[in-house]
């Protein structure tokens, strides 16, 4: 089998990270420091756990806008677990629990009610954002469990727990992706869903996979908010982190429409909006401005890419000895839902071509 | 299909019943809010016939009808119940109002402005004797008392000032605000900050606190003012906490990352000082003080040698005591400023004693 990929996808948003990184430590000799590295990947780690599980949504062509809500949802059970005197260990699991099984009902609810992504999760945010308000009566649960410290102020060879179970997750869930026949399903089911049916490929499974998978990730996410603060606290998770992580993983080039994209880019993503909302912090911008510089850096951030995308599919289809049409997505061989890159419903469509899977997700 | 419908539907049936069970226990009656909204637009004008014809001349403020009955209704919009500062609050109005013999209905809007709008119509819709008010944001706060204006319903504001010129614009009138002291509160917390670290000590100070919301804006104001005493100290950064304690403790983190020389940090609310305590212990600073509003039953320490509170349980009990003052003859002060209590090392501020 050959690799005819010219450069990794994830090369324009590694470019665009460091120009950012750049720009901001020339603002602030306080921004490019070792301790700095390490807030700033700490503070990021809950939209990185959130990202990567959306990605896995995502790639199936789904959306999962409960990820916030379960966030705060399983941070205050495993408070509230943990209150009742059990060990932490096992409120963990409960939260984790938890949090996955609100996953497999969005997946249960998407594939077998048929319902629109968006309407299931939209719904499951608003139970999962009120599950702890109910439980708590809205008030905060304080943790006494000294030992629950460790998931989120912990630090292994001076990388802070949270950045730790970050890369795990990030590794073992790229394993799944690139490695096992449940990954190749899962790019397939967001290619083209009935040509992967037809395939042979379990939609059920696969989609209620993702969702579970996108749930297990808020519920880290969860665990490591309750753990930093120790305390569960019933409106963590309702800020930006939703929006946030979506955007992570799109500027990392997961496609919105399925089928693209990867776990390392997701990650990228999720460093690239962490280092821009701590640098803004660490230089000292005024709030206000905040959102609108985070807008137009994703927004530059996913044009450059997406230039950078289009220029190497052409020549990929250069090389490929086709016609290279201008705009490559909507008008290539390939079948249509993406803009910008042709070649991974491609491969989707037709599981059996491996030398044009590896040039997407290799 | 039909089984998805089915389901679907008793899905929804379930759901209302578990709200309603939900709802039953408490005096909130939030199964209501939909159905009013449904027709607030229109009928929001009916009631202004019939309140205005009966507003007795007690001054210019009216007085509807509902307030001479058995038990007056009396409706209270809150911002949130994340906070455990509306909490404490939301049990000073249902306690103080059940002894006082009113009717009492508590609204939270969990900090949306257009939601709360809506449930102030909706409670319009069902003719209070007064409302009671703690905006969402100073701003749009203005439109929900021209709202109750229009009904003929006095509005006693607490806690959140509503916006003079907002007000103005929109020609509303407020019958009261009662709340802390803020400025002062601001300075009290400088003054400690002064007494601990001496009157002329180089300090180099960060804020934790959330420009958008008038009272913390002036407790930055007061600390400013009272901190200037002390030519050597300075107010070298200011980052949003949002009033979220997972967010101040981010924003904490990445302040000092930027401000090294940063010693003292202002924090001027309850959830901004939790998380500049825990993200002063996340960095190990050791010589890190964080001076602020009170954290929800925070002890003070070394690290937080001093905060000052306020007493929003108190403040509910007080607006309806202002109510029940206003209906048996006396004339509302137009502003009330209680002052706030300040907490050393050594000592932890009582449930409902927060920033």
């Amino acid at each position: 089998m050959t690799r005819v990929r010219r450069m990794p996808e994830e090369v324009g948003i590694v470019a665009v990270l460091v120009l950012v990184a750049v720009v901001l430590s020339l603002f602030s000799p306080n921004f490019a420091t070792l301790s700095n590295l390490q807030i700033l990947l700490l503070n990021g780690a809950v939209i990185a756990f959130l990202a990567l599980g959306q990605t896995f949504v995502l790639l199936t062509g789904g959306i999962d806008l409960s990820t916030g809500s379960n966030v705060a949802m399983t941070g205050v059970i495993a408070a509230v677990v943990m209150q009742t005197g059990l060990a932490w260990p096992l409120a963990a699991l409960v939260a984790i629990a938890a949090g996955s099984t609100l996953g497999v009902i969005n997946g249960v609810l998407v594939h077998y009610v048929r319902l629109p992504a968006f309407i299931v999760t939209f719904s499951t945010f608003g139970v999962a954002a009120s599950i702890p308000q109910i439980i708590t009566g809205a008030s905060s649960i304080t943790v006494t469990d000294r030992g629950f410290e460790v998931v989120g102020r912990g630090e292994v060879l001076l990388l802070p727990m949270p950045v730790v179970l970050v890369f795990v997750a990030a590794i073992l869930l790229t394993v799944v992706l690139r490695l096992t026949a449940t990954g190749v399903h899962i790019y397939a089911v967001g290619g083209n869903q009935e040509a992967s049916r037809l395939a042979g490929v379990n939609i059920a499974r696969t989609t209620v996979l993702v969702y579970a998978i996108s749930g297990f990730c808020a519920s880290i996410g969860g665990l490591i908010i309750t753990s930093r603060l120790m305390v569960g606290y019933p409106s963590a998770g309702s800020g930006n982190e939703l929006f946030f992580s979506i955007a992570a993983a799109v500027v990392g080039g997961v496609s919105l429409f399925g089928g693209i994209g990867s776990i390392p880019g997701a990650l990228l993503g999720a460093i690239l909006i962490a280092t821009v909302s701590n640098g803004m912090n660490v230089i000292g911008v005024d709030s206000y401005w905040q959102p609108l510089v985070i807008g137009l850096i994703i927004l530059g951030g996913v044009t450059l890419d997406t230039y950078r995308r289009r220029l190497s599919l052409s020549e990929a289809f250069a090389r490929l000895g086709r016609a290279a049409p201008d705009h490559a997505g909507a008008q290539s061989p390939a079948p249509p839902q993406t803009s910008g890159d042709g070649a991974a419903p491609a491969a989707a469509g037709a599981p059996s071509d491996p030398t044009m899977r590896k040039e997407v997700n290799g | 299909m039909r089984r998805v419908t089915t389901m679907a539907s008793l899905v929804t049936v379930a759901a209302l019943a578990l709200a309603a069970c939900g709802s039953g226990d408490e005096d909130t009656t939030e199964e209501e809010s939909p159905a009013t909204e449904e027709t607030s637009g229109p009928a929001a004008e009916e009631p202004t016939d019939t309140a205005t014809q009966e507003a007795a001349g007690d001054g210019s403020i009216p007085r509807p009808a509902a307030c001479d009955g058995d038990t007056p209704y009396l409706a209270v919009a809150l911002p949130n119940l994340t906070n455990p500062y509306y909490v404490a609050m939301q049990r000073g109005f249902e306690e103080a109002g059940a002894a006082a013999g009113f009717e009492v209905e508590v609204q939270i809007a969990d900090d949306d402005d257009a939601n709360q709008l809506a449930q102030v119509q909706a409670m319009l819709q069902k003719e209070p004797c007064a409302l009671a008010l703690n905006g969402v944001k100073s701003e749009p706060a203005a439109a929900l008392v021209k709202a109750a204006n229009d009904a003929g319903v006095p509005v006693f504001t607490v806690n959140v000032i509503v916006s003079p010129e907002a007000l103005q614009a929109q020609d509303a009138t407020i019958v009261q605000y009662l709340g802390a002291d803020n400025t002062a509160g601001g300075a009290q917390v400088a003054e400690q900050v002064l007494a601990d670290l001496g009157a002329d000590a180089a300090i180099q100070i960060g804020f934790i606190t959330e420009p958008d919301e008038v009272p913390v804006v002036l407790r930055d104001e007061g600390f400013k003012e009272a901190i200037a005493a002390n030519p050597n100290a300075e107010v070298v950064a200011e980052v949003d906490g949002n009033v979220q304690p997972d967010v101040s403790l981010q924003a904490t983190t990445e302040l000092l990352q930027g401000n090294p020389d940063v010693t003292v940090l202002f924090a001027s609310t309850g959830p901004a000082t939790f998380g500049a305590l825990q993200a002063v212990e996340t960095l190990g600073r050791t010589d890190v003080k964080v001076y602020g509003f009170c954290a929800s039953e925070e002890p003070l320490t070394e690290v937080y040698p001093g905060c000052v509170a306020q007493e929003p349980e108190d403040y509910g009990s007080r607006v309806v005591e202002q109510i029940s003052n206003w209906l048996a003859g006396e004339t509302p002060e137009p502003e009330i400023l209680r002052p706030l209590k300040l907490f050393v090392t050594g000592e932890t501020p009582a449930p409902g004693q927060v920033g």
